[in-house]
């Protein structure tokens, strides 16, 4: 290059590159996807673990001090990324398996736009930190319209040979496209709705709120599990050792479903 | 050290088939449909039957449709006679063509890939040599697969036989055929992945392993086509059946070797030598490019000869160029895109900006191991051996004569194929078990023979100079002191390979001895290729002999050569089989000895 | 323009007498238009005549030279020296055999064992159709097969196999499914049920991740991603 200096200097854009030489673009965001849909699950377990805190409203208030700090803010707002990313994909991959969408290229040209929008918009409510929106009219949006993208997947998948739990799967993950997105927004309109707990609480109260976290809950516990069932099947090839960690991880998520349903329901 | 040599085991079968290509998958299928309990086993030397040099035919296979109110069985015939220059055998070219549209009919229904007319019917193109009413007009006669339809064909006989529960050596070699008293019992084979020998004792032995393209520099024929089928029955005291009938392509791809079709001269391409001029001017003022194959072939050789050609470096081939600059862009994407991409791919060459290298490549073996109309393998004296049969590129029935015509060849498989094994199903009914009486001892002299040797020259480099001094003087042209040089050469080479020594000491996949056997094969049909060329003093077919430029009817017959000591023949002769003219039927005077005038 | 380049092979080899790996580097020159196999053969030629490789065809056809180059998995016998400097932007080459079988000496691994899962989706016709009159073709619209003529044109080079972001082992891979849905699209064949079980077979379309690497590698630009997920919407 003329300038001297080339992009691929940086490591990870060289390691990029021969990569999609060698397997080519969908390769690296289906890595991509993978190594987010971990890193999602790693952190519901956790977020599931500290909301248990929320029995004790000063105990959970205590906890969540620390995360409002600088630093963890800035985590938190690079959670997005793979928040984002994790949905903008799973939306194309639902359309390229489900809706038999072939242009899926152009979506993956799209992706680190749309998601550089969301990032900022988020960023943007994370420093004002003062907007109001009432729960219930935000969560009748987003339900209503996560139950019809649901309903057309259903209606799409029906038809397919593959078994009812991946078709669950799908149609979960359908579900979560815009509720996962829309809940990290709603949870940084204003720091109070995330944090302070008699907020959340109060907000908890409502059997129709009480009614989309368990939505909330259950799909992405159930899509977790699977997903991480599938990855273990794809490496662990003994029938054995896989029958094993299926169970393992279907007791950790049970117990966890477990939690979470007590803290919602007992709220 | 000394690696010692010594059969593992002995396995029994029914039929044991040498080769794994269209076919003796077309055969294995029969016999196991007819008799599904036989034990089959078939040897490849590729690491799949799939991966057989039957894959790679692309054109299409003639027969005849019975429905087709403008074709008729007899013409196909008449076309195939003619085609041969009056050396195919009548009776094997008549059961060929009756039997043709059967057998497309058996691949169709067992999966076969066709291409398709709108109505859903079988798909019909025309080729060089198909005509109605004996020569009057082109005439829609190869059904084909796309530009696979070699590929189809083995697809289907895998499948098939992989059904019917076939068992495939891979990656092995037949290394020694057993007969004795004119019985044959099956052969040692040396499994290159154990790096182990074993004897497979079967009731019926069926030679299918193909051609042996590499004999020539450039050539459209795989690695595996060494002429192993041709060198064993040889080694046999087996004759081989017009060696000297080879079939040259005019235009293949230098490199690869890669066909690049008629269609590049009939669209305009212009061949052109180290000068640039267009010389086809000099050789046939009025057809120029689209005078017939062996004239264009010959003139481009004559090019390269005369010091006109330009040297590749990168491959050290001579070859002309021809040009397609010239043609509209429409030409190049329309009618000629599958070459063009060709160029592209394997000398990264743009037609449409650039000369493209060319030249003469081999392409077929008309002859080999000699056969009678049932496939049975025959000795000098054309009695049959029992329990030895031959079907495919490696057998002379003989179909093609001195020049097989495009589509006949796939076609000769899957209908030889059959009845074939038709015949081979009643052999093994009568035979009790297979014969364990054999003795085995050859391979271990001769692998012992080439772990031992000392020598310093490279096997690659004396496998290189044997293809160009065989391209070079016994391909399209031959002469007297041509040939006499090339056997002079052959000779030589021959003495030093026997002094090379091989690096690689184990036996488990060791290539090295894979091709220092492959060579020694080569060599021998390079030398029967040459001494029967010597011997025919005319010109016929594929084989034209620069001094004895025309046909002639002493040597209308086809040449038996056996040769079991390397450079001393044994020289015989088969007559042609007229039966068809003899019986006087309908339209009988066109299959008596005719000029051979396009 | 350069007539010739400089290369570097660091080829991974294997001893199975010794049972012992390592990598060998070979230096030489090479024309711009020489292939992958011809480079190969130099080096037997000239160099090292124990470098065992396998090819077959030789142009494109028949899948046997399949290897890795800089870690992509191609067709030795279709990739030109001049293209791999530069389509890799370098005249150094890692040179591996596919990690889709055992290693049986060098670059040549065991076909068979990656043909097995080949086999288990029946690649041939179990149960035609039949015809209502004798000996006679069947009829299939030319709009039919164009829906699964790709599939069909599949050559099992296993390129794409190596390829895929999930594991080898687990997995029928991306030309067995392909084997399969061409006897489910085929008109033909009746017995669908068994394939359809193969599919949807916890080694089938569940190992599949859309991840495309089988289109992207393909050498006969097969898009193999495009079948698998037909299977996976039903709409086969
Ligand atoms: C580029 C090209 C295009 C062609 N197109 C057409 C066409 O359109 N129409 C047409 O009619 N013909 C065509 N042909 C010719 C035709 O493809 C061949 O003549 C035909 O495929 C030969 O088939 P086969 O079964 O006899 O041998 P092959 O397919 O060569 O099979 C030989 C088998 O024997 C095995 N074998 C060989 N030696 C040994 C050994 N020592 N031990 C064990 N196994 C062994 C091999 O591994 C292989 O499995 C074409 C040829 C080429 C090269
Ligand atoms: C936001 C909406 C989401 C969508 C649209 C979505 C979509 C998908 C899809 C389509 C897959 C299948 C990929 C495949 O295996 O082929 C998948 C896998 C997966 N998802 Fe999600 N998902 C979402 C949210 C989540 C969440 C919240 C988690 C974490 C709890 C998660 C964890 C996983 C995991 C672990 C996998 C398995 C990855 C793999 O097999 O490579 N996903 N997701
Ligand atoms: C970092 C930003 C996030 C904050 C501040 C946040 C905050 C909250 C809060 C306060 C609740 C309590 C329920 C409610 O008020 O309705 C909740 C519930 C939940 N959140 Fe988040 N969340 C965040 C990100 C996420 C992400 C990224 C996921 C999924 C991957 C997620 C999954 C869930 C689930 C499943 C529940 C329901 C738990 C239950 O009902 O037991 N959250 N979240
Ligand atoms: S689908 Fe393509 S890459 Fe895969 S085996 Fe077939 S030809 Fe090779
Ligand atoms: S590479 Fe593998 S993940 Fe699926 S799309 Fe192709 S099979
Ligand atoms: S050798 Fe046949 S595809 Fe390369």
């Amino acid at each position: 290059m003329a300038t001297g200096f080339s992009l691929t200097k940086i490591p990870g854009v060289r390691f990029l590159q021969t990569k999609s030489r060698t397997r080519g673009w969908p390769y690296i965001a289906s890595w991509a996807h993978r190594i987010s849909g971990v890193m999602l699950i790693l952190y519901v377990l956790l977020h599931i673990l500290t909301l248990s805190a929320l029995k004790n409203p000063d105990d959970f208030d205590n906890k969540i001090k620390f995360y409002a700090s600088i630093l963890p803010v800035f985590l938190e707002w690079l959670l997005a990324v793979p928040v984002i990313y994790h949905a903008l994909n799973g939306g194309r991959l639902i359309l390229y398996e489900i809706f038999g969408n072939r242009q899926d290229n152009l979506i993956l040209q799209w992706l680190p736009g749309i998601s550089a929008t969301y990032m900022l918009l988020l960023g943007i409510f994370m420093v004002m930190g003062n907007q109001a929106v009432s729960a219930i009219l935000f969560w009748t949006y987003i339900a209503a319209a996560s139950v019809f993208i649901s309903y057309l997947t259903v209606m799409k998948i029906r038809h397919s040979g593959a078994s009812k739990l991946w078709k669950m799967q799908r149609i979960s993950a359908a579900f979560l496209f815009l509720m996962i997105p829309a809940h990290m927004l709603y949870m940084h309109l204003d720091p109070s709705i995330g944090r302070d707990s008699s907020v959340i609480i109060a907000r908890m109260n409502n059997n129709f709120i009480k009614l989309i976290d368990l939505m909330l809950l259950i799909s992405v516990l159930y899509h977790g599990a699977y997903g991480i069932i599938e990855i273990s099947r794809d490496y662990v090839s003994s029938h054995r050792v896989q029958a094993a960690c299926t169970a393992t991880i279907m007791l950790i998520v049970a117990f966890f479903v477990w939690i979470g349903m007590k803290l919602t329901v007992l709220i | 050290m000394s690696t010692t040599f010594k059969i593992q085991t002995t396995t029994h079968c029914d039929v044991l088939i040498i080769g794994a290509g269209g076919a003796a998958l077309r055969c294995a299928a029969e016999i196991l449909e007819k008799t599904p309990d036989a034990d089959v086993i078939a040897l490849t030397k590729v690491s799949h039957p799939q991966k057989s040099h039957t894959s790679t035919a692309q054109g299409g296979l003639a027969a005849v449709d019975p429905k087709d109110p403008l074709d008729s069985t007899l013409f196909h015939m008449f076309d195939t006679w003619k085609g041969s220059d009056c050396t195919a055998d009548q009776n094997v070219v008549k059961k060929i063509c009756e039997s043709a549209w059967e057998q497309i009919l058996w691949l169709e229904n067992r999966g076969m890939h066709f291409s398709r007319d709108p109505q859903g019917q079988l798909s019909k193109r025309t080729f060089g040599g198909h005509t109605r009413n004996f020569g009057e007009t082109s005439v829609h006669r190869a059904v084909f697969e796309a530009d696979r339809t070699g590929k189809g064909i083995m697809d289907t006989g895998w499948g098939e036989t992989l059904k019917r529960g076939i068992t495939f050596i891979n990656q092995c070699l037949a290394v020694e055929l057993l007969i004795k008293d004119k019985q044959c019992g099956g052969c040692v084979v040396y499994k290159q992945k154990e790096g182990e020998f074993i004897r497979i004792l079967a009731k019926a032995t069926i030679f299918a392993s193909g051609g042996s393209g590499q004999v020539f520099q450039v050539t459209t024929n795989c690695r595996q086509n060494t002429g192993d089928g041709l060198a064993l029955a040889l080694e046999s005291g087996l004759p081989v059946m017009d060696p000297e009938a080879v079939q040259f392509h005019p235009t293949g791809i230098v490199g690869p070797g890669i066909l690049a079709s008629e269609t590049l001269r009939s669209v305009g391409g212009i061949l052109r030598n180290q000068a640039l001029e267009p010389f086809m001017i000099n050789y046939a003022p009025k057809m120029k490019e689209l005078a017939p194959r062996d004239m264009v072939a010959r003139a481009i050789e004559s090019e390269i000869r005369e010091g006109r050609g330009i040297l590749n470096p990168d491959h050290n081939i001579p070859h002309v160029w021809i040009d397609l600059r010239h043609l509209p862009d429409e030409v190049h994407e329309k009618q000629i895109p599958e070459v063009s991409s060709f160029f592209k791919r394997y000398v990264n060459l743009d037609p449409k900006k650039e000369l493209c290298p060319v030249r003469p490549s081999n392409h077929y073996h008309m002859g080999g191991i000699p056969t009678n109309e049932f496939g049975e393998v025959q000795n000098e004296q054309q009695e049959t051996i029992a329990g030895l049969y031959a079907v495919g590129e490696c057998a002379a029935a003989s179909f093609h004569g001195f020049n097989r015509l495009g589509t006949n060849s796939i076609l000769e498989l899957i209908t030889m194929g059959k009845l074939v094994a038709e015949r081979v199903v009643e052999h093994i009914k009568d035979e009790p078990k297979s014969r364990l009486d054999i003795g085995v001892d050859q391979f271990a002299k001769r692998f012992s023979r080439y772990m031992g040797a000392t020598g310093g020259d490279s096997l690659g480099e004396l496998r290189n100079k044997m293809r160009s001094v065989m391209t070079e003087k016994v391909s399209v042209f031959r002469t007297e002191t041509g040939i006499k040089d090339a056997i002079e050469t052959l000779n030589e080479l021959k003495e030093r390979a026997d002094n090379t020594a091989i690096a690689g000491r184990g036996l488990a996949m060791n290539q090295e001895l894979v091709q220092r056997w492959e060579l020694d094969n080569l060599l021998a049909v390079s030398m029967v290729i040459c001494l029967a060329a010597l011997d025919r003093k005319e010109s016929r077919g594929a084989h034209f002999r620069d001094d004895y430029p025309v046909r002639k009817d002493d040597f209308n017959y086809h040449t038996l050569i056996s040769m079991v000591e390397f450079g001393t023949p044994e020289l015989g002769r088969r007559e042609v089989d007229m039966s068809v003219f003899k019986a006087g039927g309908e339209r009988y005077e066109m299959f008596d000895i005719i000029e051979r005038k396009y | 323009m350069t007539s010739t380049y400089d290369i570097t092979l660091n080829v991974h080899r294997y001893d199975p007498d010794k049972e012992r790996k390592w990598i060998q580097t070979y230096q030489l020159e090479a024309g711009r238009i020489m292939r992958f196999v011809d480079v190969l053969r130099k080096i037997n030629d000239t160099d090292d005549s124990t470098l065992a490789w396998g090819s077959s065809c030789e142009h494109g056809q028949c899948g046997t030279c399949s290897m890795k180059i800089n870690g992509k998995p191609l067709l030795s016998c279709e990739l030109l020296v001049e293209n791999a400097v530069k389509y890799f932007g370098t005249t150094t080459f890692t040179v591996e055999p596919l990690d889709v079988a055992p290693v049986v000496r060098d670059l040549v691994v065991d076909t068979e064992k990656a043909y097995e899962r080949i086999d288990r989706v029946k690649p041939y016709i179990i149960n035609p159709v039949l015809q209502d009159e004798d000996e006679m073709e069947h009829q299939i619209s030319p709009e039919t097969l164009e829906r699964y003529v790709d599939a069909t044109r599949c050559i099992n080079c296993f390129c794409c196999v190596s390829a895929c972001i999930s594991s080898h082992e687990n997995f029928l891979g991306p030309n067995a499914m392909l084997a399969a849905i061409v006897r489910i699209m085929d008109p033909r064949e009746q017995e669908k049920q068994e394939r359809l079980d193969c599919l949807y077979s916890a080694d089938g379309v569940y190992r599949c991740h859309s991840s495309q690497a089988c289109s992207f590698v393909c050498p006969k630009e097969i898009d193999v991603a495009h079948f698998i997920a037909l299977a996976k919407e039903g709409a086969l």
